[in-house]
């Protein structure tokens, strides 16, 4: 539904005012997550949760990168709700004492996010909605359940794909419309908001059948 | 006929290179049919390969210059043997060219001096 509204959003043009409440909604969310995320970080490089079990720093390994690019996304994409939260799954996600540990791979993550040996790979995203049991869900995941099942009722899917060595993520979302959503480093042109000599790690979004419809056209240089 | 703009920097690259290249493409988005028609598998998950010579490689750039497929290309590298020649990336939008290939002026004005492409000092 959400991409179906962004549909009719971009042809008609949107309201005014609709669209600048959801704007100001999406970048306070976003800025919240990002910065949850950069708390998270600091946390990790201070040794907070050195005494936590390793699955756990697994976790918050994984939430501080997810949480970081959800909230650059919402800031910056305010129309892609859809993948901002799914990106943004793990930020909720309450860890039970005895259950396995959804890990990065889940989501196509690889080298930025180190993950340890007892952590349990899971088949994808839908693996995770399975796998999670409903008192574990915090409001956030259950948000996002709840969307994936409502793409997925619309006959919608959610697929990770193969990564190429300089990928971290690379999801096609496909509802109404198709989207790629990718983090990769390369060597990005001047023209959208690279150096276009050294290789940098940034945020695709294609929007098909016309991804340049997109802000820098779905650009997004990180850290 | 609808001549599709994306394909520019790919089309150009294409005219310059030889005839006989290895076309190594990460598409997971595509559905042009005609195209992955031409794909196999390679060791790679991520890429699939199409092998191009003369014939094939004019069928594929009339293809590309009018079905907007060119955009769904997130990465990909082109080689002649082991020698890789041209990457690109993003609906190759953007490119690295080797410095080893030959380069006419034209296509240093169209792709070069307007930052489309640049030239790869290591290979």
């Amino acid at each position: 539904m959400v991409l179906a509204q962004y549909a009719a959003g971009r042809r008609s043009g949107g309201g005014m005012s609709g669209a600048y409440l959801r704007r100001q909604k999406d970048l306070k969310q976003g800025a919240e997550t990002y910065k949850n995320s950069r708390v998270e970080q600091a946390n990790l490089q201070a040794g907070n949760y050195d005494n936590q079990p390793a699955p756990a720093q697994d976790f918050h390994k994984i939430s501080a990168a997810l949480g970081e690019t959800a909230g650059i996304m919402q800031m910056n994409k305010p129309a892609l709700e859809i993948v901002t939260t799914a990106a943004s799954m793990m930020v909720g996600v309450e860890i039970p004492a005895s259950a396995p540990l959804v890990t990065g791979t889940s989501f196509g993550l690889k080298s930025s996010v180190s993950l340890s040996e007892n952590a349990v790979t899971l088949g994808g995203l839908n693996s995770v909605v399975k796998q999670t049991s409903a008192e574990t869900l915090s409001p956030n995941v259950q948000k996002v359940v709840n969307m994936m099942s409502e793409i997925k009722a619309q006959g919608g899917t959610i697929t990770p794909n193969p990564l190429s060595p300089n990928q971290e993520l690379n999801l096609t979302i496909k509802s109404i419309e198709k989207m790629d959503f990718r983090i990769e480093t390369h060597v990005v042109p001047t023209k959208y908001g690279g150096n276009g000599v050294t290789p940098q790690r940034h945020m695709n979004v294609d929007l098909y059948p016309d991804k340049k419809v997109l802000p820098n056209s779905g650009h997004k240089i990180l850290e | 006929m609808i001549m599709i703009d994306d394909s520019s920097l790919l089309i150009s690259v294409f005219k310059i290179l030889p005839d006989d290249i290895d076309f190594y493409v990460q598409a997971p988005s595509l559905e042009d049919e005609t195209i992955l028609n031409m794909m196999d598998n390679t060791g790679y998950a991520y890429y699939k390969l199409i092998k191009l010579d003369s014939l094939k490689k004019r069928f594929f750039i009339n293809h590309l210059e009018t079905h907007s497929a060119v955009q769904y290309f997130q990465n990909i590298e082109i080689k002649n043997g082991d020698t890789l020649l041209f990457q690109g990336f993003d609906g190759i939008e953007f490119g690295i060219l080797s410095k080893n290939v030959k380069m006419p002026e034209w296509f240093k004005e169209k792709c070069i001096d307007t930052g489309d492409c640049t030239i790869s000092n290591d290979w």
